[in-house]
């Protein structure tokens, strides 16, 4: 793309911004590594049963002790990195290819069909994106792609309506008239200016749409509705790990509690960040 | 008001309970052909395993899922425009006496939640904003990420173990302690307000405390990042600085001139968090044992209840378009401009 000049730099950027986006890169690469190299990094097998070794403390041989069935936390947190991402990767993928597509053929399009995605975008945006995602992943069944899937339809309005809003600012745009000045059809344009001139809006949804994810995925899972057990699943074991909180045995719930929040802190500064540069370019 | 205000205040309220309405028609369509057009057939829910052909027509029949796919519409939103939604497998009785028995919970849950997350998002979002650059702003834009980040699922069963298990100040489930007495309305604090029942209020107050104010931390990261860019914004125009040259106070310029201004667009974003209010209901009511809808929900979607999961459904989908025109109401009170 020649007409858009990169006026982007390092240097640019304010140091607030600068500073955010290091560390949510930062750890967004910490969890990328965990979920990649899961086999080393965790000391156990996540699906051990080691029933002489029921709900231990902390210690060196268990950094973050073991649960009621006697599995190591730990191994179990690392593995749940991977299903975490794995989950949020399908469902961002499903919602972005599908915004990328339907976003700007309405936005530059417009007309009826326009009108009619806009209504029903509109409708689905207000409902729950909870409840739609439960109900739709109780209706596909459990298991890790259905609840991508689920999950993606719950983003699907979201995204829809930045992409589209973002491809009707391309109507008046120098550069698209002149692509069609120069004999480009409706959809020659579509295809090579005002889809490319979505993807940087699409990148930042797709860091949001992480977030949202991660945290969509265990709440399916804590509620029972997600990812089946055994499975290593952050929401999946907090939900299990529930009633031994109870008689103050914090480990199996605080570790995979506390893994959450650093993975949403560290992708929401990533989307964040990305969302200050986006609006620079 | 001047009547001229009046009558334009009621269009635009009309204009929006039109779209509220589109908005409950595309719904409702959409959940029905969510049940009947994704997998899981209802018949296989009602008979043992390996039931002969035969006896699943039979039940397809008699569900009415054989008829054309026009006809189970068109009867679909005949009976929930006439407030008959069938009867729930499972408990067999009304959904729609199911749904009204469960509903004041959620709506109680709902309603503190959304004060708890004014306060602290708006309320603290606006000093925040205020003291830009010092080390209260960042403060708070840190405990708004902490807020954010914690899920009502991980906060929910911590706090109640310290709160309820391991300190006794507050009970750890349910709505209410005690026998309610004079039941006049489903809602627990109008019915203690109504017979000047304290104890009553007390309790119902220390059981809702937690899991409200847990949803309101949770809601109010968003509506807090929101409420610092939009009063930043707002800080900029020339009407604030011509009201501190009127040497107002600065807490009145701050709230009766920036925010009110900064309101509006942060009651549109309200609007959309009625809906995460509703998914953080879901989850809370399942930890703390409130019966409310969403708890109602969960429960049916396990149990396959057909008729109980739409139910709950077409409720939610009414609960949100009703706060959509609420919301309508409370936009045209505090921006002038809307009625103009």
């Amino acid at each position: 793309m020649i007409e858009m000049e990169l006026r982007l730099s390092w240097k640019s950027l304010s140091r607030r911004t600068r500073v955010l986006f290091s560390i949510g890169l930062g750890i967004s690469t910490f969890f990328l590594i965990c979920a990649l190299f899961s086999e080393w990094i965790a000391p156990y097998d996540p699906y051990e049963v080691m029933s002489n070794r029921r709900l231990l403390p902390p210690s060196t041989e268990h950094i973050m002790g073991t649960d009621g069935v006697g599995r190591d936390v730990f191994s179990r947190v690392v593995y749940g990195v991977r299903v975490s991402l794995a989950i949020a990767g399908v469902a961002v993928s499903i919602a972005g290819g599908v915004g990328i597509i339907i976003g700007p053929i309405c936005g530059y399009f417009g007309g009826i069909v326009d009108r009619v995605f806009s209504i029903v975008m509109d409708s689905l945006h207000a409902f729950p994106s909870l409840i739609l995602a439960l109900t739709i992943s109780v209706f596909l069944g459990p298991g890790l792609i259905n609840t991508g899937i689920a999950i993606s339809c719950s983003f699907i309005p979201f995204f829809f309506k930045v992409i589209r809003s973002v491809s009707i600012t391309c109507k008046g745009k120098l550069f698209i008239d002149s692509a069609m000045v120069d004999g480009g059809t409706k959809l020659y344009v579509l295809r090579r200016h005002v889809i490319p001139r979505c993807l940087a809006t699409t990148l930042v949804l797709a860091s949001m749409g992480i977030v949202t994810s991660i945290i969509t995925a265990a709440s399916l899972g804590f509620l029972g509705y997600g990812v089946q057990p055994p499975t290593a699943e952050w929401g999946l074991d907090i939900s299990i790990a529930r009633t031994t909180l109870m008689s103050g045995i914090w480990w199996p719930t605080i570790f995979p509690g506390l893994f959450i929040f650093i993975s949403i802190c560290g992708f929401d500064l990533l989307s964040t960040s990305l969302g200050e540069i986006e609006r620079k370019l | 008001m001047k009547r001229r205000n009046l009558k334009r205040l009621c269009e635009v309220l009309l204009v929006r309970a039109l779209s509220a309405l589109v908005t409950v028609v595309v719904l409702l369509t959409a959940v029905f052909f969510f049940i009947r057009v994704l997998p899981g057939d209802p018949a296989l829910v009602l008979v043992p395993e390996g039931a002969p052909e035969s006896v699943l027509q039979e039940i397809r029949s008699s569900l009415g899922l054989d008829l054309p796919i026009h006809v189970q519409f068109a009867d679909f939103m005949l009976s929930v425009f006439s407030g008959n939604l069938g009867r729930s497998w499972n408990f067999r009785v009304s959904v729609y006496a199911l749904v009204i028995e469960r509903l004041p919970t959620t709506i109680e849950l709902a309603c503190l939640g959304i004060v708890f997350a004014f306060f602290f998002g708006v309320v603290g979002g606006t000093f925040a904003a205020k003291n830009q650059g010092n080390y209260k702003n960042y403060l708070f834009r840190i405990l708004t990420l902490l807020f954010f980040a914690t899920p009502v699922f991980v906060s929910g069963p911590v706090l109640q173990y310290l709160f309820a298990v391991r300190w006794g100040f507050l009970p750890a489930t349910g709505r209410i302690g005690m026998d309610r007495g004079y039941v006049i309305t489903n809602f627990v604090p109008i019915d203690a307000l109504l017979t000047a029942n304290l104890r009553l209020l007390v309790d119902w107050s220390s059981h809702m405390l937690m899991p409200s104010v847990i949803l309101g931390l949770y809601l109010s990261a968003t509506m807090g990042r929101l409420t610092i860019a939009e009063t930043l914004n707002v800080m900029k125009e020339d009407f604030v600085l011509t009201a501190q040259a009127k040497g107002l106070k600065d807490n009145v310029v701050l709230f009766k001139h920036v925010l009110r201004n900064a309101l509006v667009p942060i009651v549109t974003a309200m609007g959309f968090q009625f809906a995460g209010l509703l998914s953080g209901a879901v989850i809370l009511e399942s930890i703390f044992n409130l019966s409310g809808v969403g708890s109602l929900l969960v429960g049916a979607l396990g149990t396959r209840d057909f008729p109980l999961i739409q139910g709950t459904l077409v409720f939610t989908i009414i609960f949100v378009a009703a706060m959509s025109i609420i919301l309508d109401i409370v936009y045209a009170l505090i921006d002038p401009r809307v009625r103009r």
